[in-house]
């Protein structure tokens, strides 16, 4: 599971986190396991299923790995949230287009998310069953401006007719991908020198083992 | 190059997540608190809460000095190894000689080291035998049929027989796939009609399962290993599988404890 890349010639591979959060019946499961399986239907999954899943990507020609915590959406286990968020570089709130209460609740760990972790990580606000949208209890127009206000985009999605999914994910990735990068600018030439703290974002240079003779390092 | 970088900065992290973990209260350094209380309340006038502060506070700036002490001196075995292999300096061989030298050192090193955690995080232990005895009761019975996560309970067990962190980690991670494969075959005994999509569990599935895991597992010192391994994880795995394991373990454990309080019943029939 370490950041360092297995082969390729050149380039970066980015690791990032993304959290997923949801009320119990916001579909949140579906959805990822819509993007990491597409196997909607069938019961064989990774070994923790749908709890923890990983996909690799590659965008613009760099390598993603993502791994992507599910938490639970139980109001008992509110408290154990930030253990599971902290060194997150992405968030998904997944609310249910027919259910206010589970908007309201998405409202809730955005305060929480950009108190904890600033304005670095990257939130998406999911309106998931859109196929239900006959019973829709959140307005568009409602949950666009205010996903806008607080600096997340919005997404409409269906897990069950896999609509919106794979859009979701790769602009997340691609602002993740910003993200880093403009970090990486700021510390200066994108050797990830002295990270600001424990963040998920590990850019190892994966030159296969190009050691040069005797160059060996000077040791800490 | 680029790898002894990022691990002395794994050092910095873990100071600052370690000063992150004292308690808001007493942000100053040790003596300036020792002091504090001192002028506080003169010796005779010291009730043993006070002095059980002081010892408790005394032993996390140990407990403290001993971690940095093992990850620096992990970090000097790895640097000779390095040092005196250079083709063993590529990602994998590294990890490779982590995992060796990790061996070696915890082995002689673990029961000690985790008497220390048990000390400081004895607070937490007790919270948790309490719930463990609220909850003794809680029979596979009234629950309905047969408890089907023994085997995750049992493969929790094993974490104590291991000293290596990273042994001990595998584990968790164990349990928890346990658990998956349980609850699997458990909705497809039970609910062979059950909604497409919805077999595979969640977090929302896993988390009060792993609780009562946790419970079943029947000892305190759960807590205090986890805490340990928190410490020795091993930044890599931090985002990937293991430490999402890890993580679940420590909500699951958080949350046992809160139990005993009446806060946060466990309500039988949401467990299975």
């Amino acid at each position: 599971m370490a950041a360092g890349g297995t082969g390729g010639n050149s380039g970066k591979t980015y690791s990032f986190k993304v959290v997923l959060l949801g009320e119990g019946c916001v579909g949140k499961t579906s959805l990822v396991l819509r993007y990491c399986e597409n196997k909607f239907n069938d019961k064989h999954i990774t070994t923790l299923q749908a709890s923890f899943l990983t996909k690799k990507l590659n965008i613009t020609g760099k390598r993603v790995n993502l791994a992507i915590w599910d938490t639970a959406g139980q109001e008992r286990f509110h408290a154990l949230g930030p253990i599971y968020y902290r060194d997150s570089n992405g968030a998904i709130l997944v609310y249910d287009v027919t259910d206010e209460d589970s908007f309201q609740k998405v409202k809730n760990w955005v305060k929480e998310l950009r108190k904890m972790l600033g304005n670095e990580i990257c939130l998406c606000i999911v309106g998931n069953k859109i196929d239900l949208d006959k019973d829709r209890h959140v307005s568009v127009e409602e949950a666009e401006s205010y996903a806008e206000s607080v600096g997340a985009k919005h997404y409409h999605t269906s897990a069950k007719l896999n609509k919106g999914i794979e859009e979701l994910f790769l602009d997340l990735c691609k602002r993740m991908m910003e993200t880093a990068q403009a970090e990486e600018r700021l510390k200066g030439n994108g050797a990830s020198q002295a990270a600001s703290s424990r963040r998920g974002v590990q850019i190892v240079d994966d030159e296969p083992q190009a050691t040069p003779a005797g160059g060996c390092c000077s040791s800490g | 190059m680029e790898v002894m970088v990022d691990r002395e900065n794994s050092f910095e992290d873990l100071e600052q997540f370690l000063t992150q973990l004292d308690w808001a209260p007493h942000d100053g350094n040790i003596d300036e608190a020792v002091s504090d209380s001192e002028t506080a309340c003169d010796p005779s006038m010291l009730d043993e809460s006070c002095i059980q502060e002081l010892e408790l506070r005394a032993l996390k700036e140990h407990l403290k000095a001993i971690v940095k002490d093992i990850h620096i001196a992990i970090e000097q075995l790895l640097s000779l190894c390095l040092l005196s292999f250079e083709c063993l300096n590529t990602a994998s061989s590294k990890d490779l000689c982590l995992a060796s030298i990790e061996e070696a050192f915890f082995m002689p090193l673990w029961s000690a080291l985790v008497t220390l955690f048990r000390k400081v995080n004895w607070e937490r232990e007790q919270a948790f035998e309490e719930s463990m005895k609220l909850y003794k009761d809680v029979s596979p019975g009234d629950v309905g049929g047969s408890f089907p996560y023994d085997f995750a309970v049992m493969e929790l067990k094993l974490l104590f027989k291991h000293s290596c962190p990273q042994r001990k980690l595998e584990c968790i991670v164990r349990a928890l796939r346990q658990i998956c494969v349980c609850a699997e075959e458990y909705r497809c005994l039970h609910e062979p009609e059950s909604t497409p999509g919805t077999a595979a569990i969640g977090a929302d599935d896993l988390l009060p399962i792993l609780s009562f895991v946790a419970l079943r597992c029947q000892c305190p010192q759960l807590v205090s290993e986890c805490a340990a391994l928190e410490e020795f994880i091993h930044e890599g795995y931090l985002i990937g599988e293991e430490g999402y394991c890890l993580t679940s373990m420590q909500s699951a454990l958080a949350y046992v404890e809160s139990l005993h309080t009446g806060e946060a019943r466990l309500p039988a029939e949401t467990l299975i």
